[in-house]
């Protein structure tokens, strides 16, 4: 009988006590880039022809996309990063997209700023002041963020946070203001652990891809564990080779 | 003796193997792990909180069931699978998760005993008579890692193993019409459930072509039977599509319409492989074209290699296999937990084959990856996809798998798998 009372106890404490539970694994977000730290953008594929089809003779001439051609990199430089409870702001230098080594002086310094809170977005928000309509940096843990701000983005957007947060988009043709864009077109942006932006791809018709930007950085760790993989692999399989040929006498 | 002391009984034998005792102790390990994780880490991030949505919509706003917005992840099941989740719907989502991760311990617990249950039924003649090797491989049922997953995420699998399970034995078990039909049936809720045994439905027709005398043989009236009862649970959803339209609309925009270009993940179907090789290399590509490429290629060798089998005895265990390997070999998203679907049929393969037959090492290493491996290499896959992401091993034992199944199929006398022959 003790027992019994034990485990209805036990299991009535447990039921009032769940919900204060999960409210203490509530996400506080924050900021994955460090002040003085610089990131590079590289651009391996734009389709210039398709790109002005969709967007307009003036698509490269300001916002993200200036200058974007294939083999160019960009350049930001973080200056400051704030966070209060309620903005995040990131103050920038950025270098436009250029073929050249020597990156010069800067073309511009911008700021970013991010609600904390993803609920104080509007509902049925867009990255409409993003040429690109994703932004290249966002709050960490950057899934979280993403999951918490898929309720208030508008219909073109689609978060699959499952393994890599990845903000999916899908804009039809003449859905932002007629002409604009010119063409059906779907956005793949997938973010790192860091909420830097790592990879960009614009596709168009018959899923083409027309712009293919990705961080240029590679983590120390993604050479070495991929050779890691490589070499257990063929000696398992060399292994296997040698089993088969010259199979153990021992029955 | 009545039923609890025989359990006792039982229970108390086991309790004697000292790895029964160590795969009890792990497996409660992955229970408590996944409710520290869910409360800790997974409590907005899971597939229990899909699951438990749709139940709500199902008695609130069923017209919107397929409306996506309203989830985290995309809900794909066929509608009625949601009655299943409309009692946990009832509780504090906190609650179900744990109840329902409850109810998955009790499951593995019915799994094993399935499993015990069609080993002993179709278990070769030349294995051992005690069950010592029984409990072995029930303990690396449990033991294994994709239950970690399976709980963490309140995921389903279990459920989908049991019915599969509870239909093979039936069908093995009783060869009335009846009994033919309820095993059908209960193959048809699972797929209501979650469509992972729908490749199963053509391997469950007992039709056979002999090459030698050129010609077809049908078992017509069972296999009539078997199709009818696997098919009409599934159709009565088409009655819910009947009366709320848009419901029918948003199953086939959610699964079969969509061409979008999917982003990167470990899944280790090949259509997933063939989508990150595309995805990588910026080679334009329609998800659709891909997985029905697949599912005809994998399916049709399957079917043709079911069809010309020179074996009949128990061939429904490896029609079993092959339409479970079809689906994870061609759905895009073959994720580790979902291996808990086959390995229980790896298993009973094992003790169906002679005890030293060729292909026993085959599905063992398959299995044995499948229990303790291919988790970690989820974890590799992290550490290496902005060079290379492929999640290919789980993808190379599954055909491994696929190929000892086809190796048993195609010989002529069982005995001559046998090592030593």
């Amino acid at each position: 009988m003790k027992r019994k009372e034990f485990l209805i106890g036990f299991l009535l404490i447990f039921i009032l006590t769940s919900g204060r539970l999960s409210n203490v694994s509530a996400v506080n977000y924050g900021i994955g880039v460090k002040q003085n730290e610089g990131l590079i953008w590289k651009c391996k594929v734009c389709n210039k022809v398709e790109m002005e089809n969709i967007f307009g003779s003036e698509w490269d001439s300001s916002g993200i996309f200036t200058n974007l051609s294939k083999g160019a990199n960009m350049k930001w430089k973080i200056n400051s990063t704030e966070i209060n409870s309620t903005i995040i702001s990131i103050e920038y230098d950025i270098w436009y997209w250029n073929l050249g080594e020597e990156w010069g002086i800067k073309d511009n310094s911008s700021q970013i700023t991010i609600f904390v809170d993803p609920d104080d977005y509007s509902t049925n928000y867009w990255f409409l002041n993003y040429t690109s309509l994703v932004p290249f940096l966002l709050p960490i843990p950057v899934g979280e963020y993403l999951g918490d701000l898929s309720v208030n983005l508008n219909d073109f957007y689609d978060v699959d946070n499952r393994v890599l947060p990845t903000l999916n988009v899908e804009v039809l043709k003449d859905n932002i203001s007629p002409g604009y864009p010119n063409k059906d077109l779907k956005i793949i942006a997938i973010y790192n652990d860091r909420g830097i932006l790592n990879s960009y791809k614009l596709y168009g018709k018959e899923n083409t891809v027309i712009i293919d930007i990705a961080l240029d950085f590679l983590p120390i760790y993604v050479i070495p564990s991929l050779i890691g993989l490589m070499v257990v692999f063929s000696i398992g399989v060399a292994f296997y080779i040698i089993k088969k040929k010259y199979p153990s006498n021992k029955k | 003796m009545n039923i609890r002391s025989r359990l006792l009984t039982r229970v108390k034998h086991l309790w004697d193997h000292k790895i029964f005792r160590y795969a009890i102790i792990l497996h409660s390990f992955y229970f408590f792990l996944s409710i520290i994780l869910f409360f800790l880490f997974y409590k907005e991030k899971n597939d229990f909180l899909i699951f438990y949505k749709v139940g709500n919509i199902f008695l609130n706003d069923i017209e919107n069931m397929y409306n996506q917005a309203y989830y985290l992840w995309d809900f794909r099941y066929f509608p009625l699978s949601a009655l299943f989740f409309i009692p946990f719907s009832i509780l504090s989502f906190e609650l179900a998760f744990v109840v329902f991760n409850i109810f998955n311990v009790l499951l593995n617990i019915l799994i094993s005993v399935m499993l015990y249950k069609v080993i002993i039924l179709v278990r070769f003649k030349d294995h051992e008579n005690d069950d010592k090797r029984v409990i072995i491989y029930l303990c690396v049922y449990l033991m294994g890692l994709p239950h970690i997953l399976n709980y963490v995420y309140g995921q389903i699998n279990s459920y989908i193993t049991l019915f599969i399970l509870i239909s093979l034995y039936i069908f093995i078990k009783y060869q009335e019409i009846k009994w033919q039909l309820l095993g059908s049936i209960i193959l048809g809720i699972s797929i209501i459930i979650k469509p992972t045994a729908f490749f199963l439905i053509p391997f469950l027709i007992i039709l056979k072509f002999d090459i030698k005398k050129k010609k077809f043989s049908l078992d017509f009236s069972t296999s009539a039977v078997r199709l009818i009862g696997v098919i009409l649970p599934v159709l009565l959803n088409f009655i819910l599509f009947f009366m709320y339209p848009p419901l029918w609309q948003g199953f086939l925009e959610t699964n079969f319409t969509g061409s979008n270009p999917i982003a990167l993940n470990f899944s280790f179907s090949i259509s997933k492989l063939i989508i990150n090789f595309c995805y990588l290399f910026n080679i334009p590509f329609n998800q659709l074209y891909i997985l029905t490429g697949i599912i005809c290629i994998i399916g049709g060798i399957s079917f043709i290699i079911f069809i010309l089998r020179k074996t009949d005895k128990h061939s429904i265990i490896y029609g079993f296999a092959f339409g479970i390997i079809i689906m994870l070999l061609a759905y895009y998203d073959s994720w580790d937990h979902h291996l808990l679907n086959l390995t229980p049929i790896l298993i009973i393969i094992l003790f169906n084959l002679p005890r030293h037959s060729v292909i026993t090492k085959s599905i063992k290493s398959s299995l044995i990856f499948f229990s303790f491996f291919d988790l970690a290499f989820v974890g590799v896959w992290y550490l290496i996809y902005p060079l290379f992401p492929f999640n290919f091993e789980g993808t190379f034992f599954l055909l491994v798998s696929f190929y000892a199944v086809y190796k048993y199929l195609a010989k002529k006398n069982i005995l001559h798998l046998k090592e030593d022959y």
